[in-house]
């Protein structure tokens, strides 16, 4: 109890010395709302980034509402912070993981945060939780939940797989005179061939982005290394890299600088991911890797034009590469019983069957679940999804890209180092040894 | 007027003051300098280690960028951007036409929200939609690619000193409050003598502003070691470590690397270099203050 003590203080101390980033995190700490309030009410505390234009803040206001009707979630009340954007999000999860003043539920932004806050001790152990519901367990695969599982221990709930590939613009392809493969470009060079032919009819071929965690090149740089044999693959697919000063990761790095002098837009050094799908909305640019929650928004008529939904094609990165990783998962901040009980049926809801169907309809998230039966209607309701859900079976190869698998200072590292790379002020074995560098600070 | 025991007031009515800077301030800073002398992760509690994080910091390419940042920041701030509010003062104590209307629009980039403002500059520079293409089109330059100011190391630095260098409004304002509580039978001498306005100028205002220029120094060099948002949303110390200060680099460490022993250690070094600079400034100006007296 002292010791815990001593380590809030001092926890509260490092953040007491970082000045202004702490006025920038926003609002402060909400007064801990209490166990129950008089009328017997469980009340959760959630930090919810599914928020106002976010692909997916209708699904979680749904589910929200939806499982305060369930027996379960009948006693239970939310107390809402809302944070837009991940990247906001994910900064101040970590900065709470640190005070130890999680929220009671603790959704997973993308990063991988799952060790950091396991080994933290700050959230709750969900094993036994699995071990006495088997039906829900039955739900994930093993690499979905020991994606999940720090020293034995299930700490996450996955509730998606993650899987990326290609965007197309039909009507860019058509005007450039190519033929868009039915699967993927068998080879990258097929790929920068069509790249060519795109820039010779005035068209950019690609959108990419720096800033932030550098999303859209982080795609591109994961599948050049994850498509590049056998060694790129077993790279691309490991688990914190240290060493990035490897033939493949070179190679790619060099051709991400390529393709940032040739290929892409100018605003994509130093760009944030909104403005460069806003080119590939507005027809600007004619490729744009991404995973399948962006369909929702080709039909929003706030984000794209009208029609615009019907200009997408969809294929594999060259070589039927794709990337897929199961997702870091939903947690439990709770520490009192009832809380945990809540937000762990909260989290069971949010698995259900139905609601990863639901969610794929409203959000383009892939079920976690394999043996789901998808409904037919999607066929005609979402062609575009329905062609996701055939085109990944087709991938020959799949991968894992950075916000997953890299440390999180790195991801810093690759995003901060892209415009040096991009503008030919470091060298693209430069990069990677700055890479190497960085990561090596987590073995310090 | 005698007050009995003067000693025991002044402590009771400074007590308040004292407790709370006690809780608020030396308490957070004594363990700042004891944890940056610990291994501290968010995995583990602090371990004493010595000066490894400080030897750690001090081998760290990037940590001396951020300090030769950090530094040229100050000064820069410290001379030009209190220079400017200082010449502004002098422009608007004279009261030409429109000085009230150039009084408050000076003020209206210290009232927006930093944050604000670097979204503001991040999009008006953009190279594709932002101002800079339109804008050396209108000059009839001719570019083949359009200066990413904020991307590129080769600009980013000094785009991102001006996203707040030109804006000296707060210091104008306590440069003209000063310049109002001087005696205006000085300058009425200064008058009748012959002397001219930038005479009264060079001879009796600037003279007169040497104390609160000291104080105007002392704060914008010390704002300058803190500087924090605006990088942050404008460039995030980057590209490479262009950009870096010593705030930017301690939130890094503290918050992707994990490392609060290694934060701390930067937070001892910002702590530091903050008390050396509010020595040197009130050195530097009680120096001129003493000579003067001396004369």
């Amino acid at each position: 109890m002292k010791s815990k003590m001593l380590k809030r203080l001092l926890a509260s101390a490092v953040m007491g010395t970082m000045i202004i980033s702490l006025a920038a995190c926003g609002k402060s700490g909400d007064e801990k709302s209490s166990d129950a309030d008089d009328s017997g009410k469980v009340v959760l505390d959630v930090i919810n980034y599914h928020v106002g234009t976010d692909y997916a803040a209708d699904y979680y206001s749904y589910l929200f509402e939806e499982f305060k009707k369930t027996e379960e979630g009948k006693n239970v009340e939310f107390n809402f912070e809302e944070i837009p954007t991940t990247d906001a999000y994910n900064q101040k999860i970590k900065l709470l993981i640190s005070s130890g003043d999680l929220p009671d539920i603790v959704f997973n932004g993308g990063n991988n945060i799952t060790e950091l806050a396991a080994k933290s001790g700050k959230v709750a152990d969900l094993t036994p939780y699995f071990e006495e519901d088997a039906q829900w367990k039955a739900l994930f695969d093993d690499t979905s939940l020991e994606f999940n599982t720090v020293d034995g221990k299930i700490y996450g709930v996955p509730v998606s797989k993650e899987i990326s590939y290609i965007y197309y613009n039909k009507d860019l392809f058509k005007q450039a005179g190519i033929d868009a493969p039915e699967v993927a470009f068998a080879s990258w060079d097929e790929f920068f061939a069509a790249c060519d032919k795109l820039k010779e009819a005035g068209i950019t071929p690609v959108g990419m982005d720096s800033a932030d965690s550098g999303w859209l090149t982080n795609l591109w740089m994961s599948a050049l290394i994850g498509t590049a044999g056998d060694a790129g693959n077993e790279w691309m697919n490991t688990m914190y890299p240290t060493d990035f000063n490897t033939a493949e990761v070179e190679k790619a790095a060099e051709t991400i600088q390529k393709m940032f002098k040739e290929y892409t837009t100018a605003d994509a050094v130093g760009g944030k991911y909104d403005p460069m799908a806003t080119h590939f909305f507005n027809g600007e640019v004619a490729m744009f890797p991404n995973g399948p929650w962006m369909i929702p928004d080709f039909s929003q008529e706030e984000k794209a034009p009208e029609g615009f939904y019907d200009k997408v094609g969809i294929m594999l990165m060259p070589g039927n590469g794709m990337e897929m990783v199961p997702t870091p998962g939903d947690m439990v901040g709770a520490t009192e019983e009832d809380k945990i009980k809540a937000a762990v049926a909260f989290l069971k809801f949010e698995t259900t069957p139905e609601n990863q169907i639901k969610a794929l309809e409203m959000t383009g998230l892939q079920p976690v679940s394999n043996n789901l039966d998808i409904p037919a209607e999607l066929t005609e309701s979402d062609p575009l999804m329905a062609q996701v859900l055939e085109i990944q079976n087709k991938a020959e190869v799949t991968y894992g890209q950075n916000q997953a698998y890299w440390y999180q200072n790195t991801i810093d590292t690759f995003s901060t180092e892209l415009p040096e790379l991009a503008y030919g002020n470091i060298t693209p074995k430069e990069f990677c040894e700055k890479l190497t560098q960085s990561a090596e600070k987590n073995q310090e | 007027m005698k007050v009995k025991n003067k000693g025991f007031w002044i402590v009771l009515f400074t007590m308040p003051c004292m407790i709370l800077f006690a809780i608020v301030y030396a308490a957070p800073i004594v363990t700042v300098i004891y944890t940056s002398l610990c291994d501290y992760t968010t995995f583990s509690g602090p371990e004493f280690s010595g000066l490894k994080n400080f030897m750690t910091i001090f081998g760290d390419a990037e940590f001396l960028t951020a300090i030769k940042n950090t530094l040229v920041w100050v000064v820069l701030q410290s001379t030009f951007h209190v220079s400017l509010g200082l010449v502004m003062a002098l422009v608007l104590r004279r009261k030409p036409a429109g000085w009230k209307f150039v009084r408050t629009a000076y003020m209206i980039p210290n009232i927006i929200p930093t944050a604000a403002t670097g979204v503001m500059f991040t999009l008006l520079l953009n190279p594709t939609f932002g101002v800079v293409k339109p804008f050396l089109e209108t000059l009839g330059i001719e570019v083949l690619q359009v200066p990413n100011l904020f991307g590129n190391s080769k600009y980013a630095f000094w785009t991102v000193t001006l996203t707040w260098m030109l804006y000296s409004g707060f210091n104008t304002i306590i440069f003209l409050a000063e310049m109002g509580a001087i005696d205006k039978d000085i300058y009425e001498a200064a008058r009748v003598d012959g002397a001219k306005p930038w005479q009264i100028d060079r001879y009796i205002t600037l003279p007169l502003m040497r104390n609160i220029f000291g104080t105007c120094v002392t704060l914008a060099s010390v704002a300058m070691v803190s500087q924090f948002d605006i990088i942050y949303m404008t460039t995030k110390g980057g590209p490479g470590s262009t950009t870096l200060n010593l705030p930017i680099y301690l939130y890094k460490a503290a918050t992707l690397e994990n490392n609060y022993g290694k934060a701390n250690a930067v937070g001892a070094v910002q702590i530091i270099i903050g008390l050396v600079l509010v020595l040197f400034v009130q050195y530097l100006f009680r120096e001129k203050g003493e000579k003067k007296e001396g004369r």
